[in-house]
């Protein structure tokens, strides 16, 4: 009965409530994080997504294990796909909830969520999204961009790095890097704290 | 205490300033409608959310006037200031969902017959968000007294903090499922509510009222630009 019970792909209230503080935590951090760093255009621009990768990868990791089954990747990023639609159009949302479907589909097959490397990959996947989500503007959603009223200084500097093969191709790439970084880390300490402690198996 | 309106009134409201986040150009009317979303608030009964957010909005309305549309320093790019006020629009028009009681998310999910996969994270992130702040500031300030935080070793210093948060938040998690199972959240059956879900006539005038300056908007928008 026990075992039945851990290995359900069913999902349970707590489950739920895992993913929902979560989900919760990560929007603040990101939001401190974005907040202390957004001074610098530069960083906004190039190295915003890759700081995230790293610093909410713990988070991220966790989760995924804790809950272990399919729902966690594609719940996070439909979280955000609402956040970015909000925040900055509309326009956003389908480009989110498509890497969000992305991310669920790398998951695919059984106890895939209790995989340090397949976990990795559907954090690098939803890094990279986060990153591209304002080339993208430039790119797919140009003129849905113009209307939203954004300033002549921003349209410039986007299209200026995000037009650019090497700050597009740094971006991405260390977006990559420190994702795959971030979930190594984290797998030290799941295994040094929280495999230890029992909290996962 | 404040005039309570229905969730689905709340809701359009956002979708209306989502709208007019994504077209608004001139700065007047920016000004303007950060106006209106105080008045929004304050009839809720947000007293002390709307004078922090009246003060952040002088705080940066005033600098975007004072930079006159180059940015304060390097530290504060036009585009820093700019987007801090649209974000800052969208959250006033979110505030009154975000203070929603979890029995009535609940109860509204289940009228709007939301998917659970949805649903349930959700509500868990609207309960929890008001206490993520002391959360942190705990940890934070039990690793001071302890003079483990240390710029000198970044990684030790992340080790300590991310750690305690995740055991923390994760007991939390286990804590308001046991309490949310406890009270039949999961249960299939039909659920009733102690608070009605009714729309109201006062949510009728503020359906129409959020109608009318969206449309008044768009047309100012318009004769602005021109």
């Amino acid at each position: 009965m026990e075992k039945e019970k851990s290995v359900s792909t069913k999902f349970s209230v707590k489950d739920a409530a895992t993913i929902g503080i979560f989900c919760a935590i990560m929007f603040v951090v990101f939001m401190a994080y974005s907040m202390l760093t957004g001074a610098s255009l530069f960083y906004s621009m190039i190295f915003n997504a890759a700081g995230a990768g790293f610093i909410l990868a713990p988070f991220y990791v966790y989760m995924s294990m804790k809950v272990g089954k399919h729902g966690p990747a594609l719940v996070y990023n439909i979280m955000w796909a609402v956040i970015a639609g909000l925040m900055m159009g509309p326009f956003m949302i389908p480009w989110f909830l498509g890497g969000g479907i992305i991310a669920e589909l790398s998951m695919w097959g059984k106890d895939s969520y209790h995989d340090i490397k397949r976990v990795s990959v559907s954090w690098v996947i939803t890094a990279l999204v986060r990153a591209a989500h304002g080339m993208s503007e430039i790119w797919f959603f140009k003129d849905a961009f113009l209307a939203t009223g954004v300033s002549e200084e921003q349209v410039q500097i986007q299209t200026q790095y995000y037009t650019a093969p090497k700050w597009v191709l740094l971006s991405l790439v260390a977006t990559a890097v420190l994702a795959v970084l971030g979930c190594m880390i984290s797998n030290k300490l799941i295994v040094k704290h929280f495999r230890k402690s029992g909290a996962i198996r | 205490m404040g005039i309570k309106f229905d969730f689905r009134t709340k809701l359009l409201v956002i979708v209306l300033m989502m709208s007019l986040v994504a077209v608004l150009t001139s700065d007047i009317l920016i000004y303007t409608l950060l106006g209106l979303l105080c008045i929004y608030l304050l009839i809720q009964g947000f007293y002390r959310q709307t004078v922090k957010y009246f003060v952040v909005c002088c705080v940066f309305i005033v600098l975007r006037l004072y930079s006159d549309g180059n940015g304060v320093t390097f530290l504060m790019p036009e585009m820093f200031l700019f987007m801090i006020l649209r974000i800052l629009m969208m959250v006033m028009a979110a505030q009154p969902v975000l203070g929603m009681p979890p029995g009535e998310v609940v109860a509204v999910f289940k009228k709007i017959h939301a998917p659970n996969g949805i649903a349930l994270p959700v509500t868990f992130t609207l309960r929890f968000f008001p206490t993520i702040r002391s959360e942190f500031s705990d940890v934070f300030a039990s690793l001071r007294l302890r003079k483990l935080l240390s710029w000198r070793h970044p990684l030790d210093a992340m080790e300590y903090i991310v750690t305690p948060v995740i055991f923390r938040s994760s007991r939390i998690a286990e804590e308001l499922a046991a309490s949310a199972e406890s009270r039949g959240i999961s249960n299939p059956g039909v659920h009733s509510c102690r608070r009605k879900l009714l729309f109201r006539k006062r949510d009728w005038i503020m359906c129409v009222a959020a109608i009318a300056v969206t449309v008044m908007y768009f047309v100012l928008e318009r004769t602005v630009a021109v």
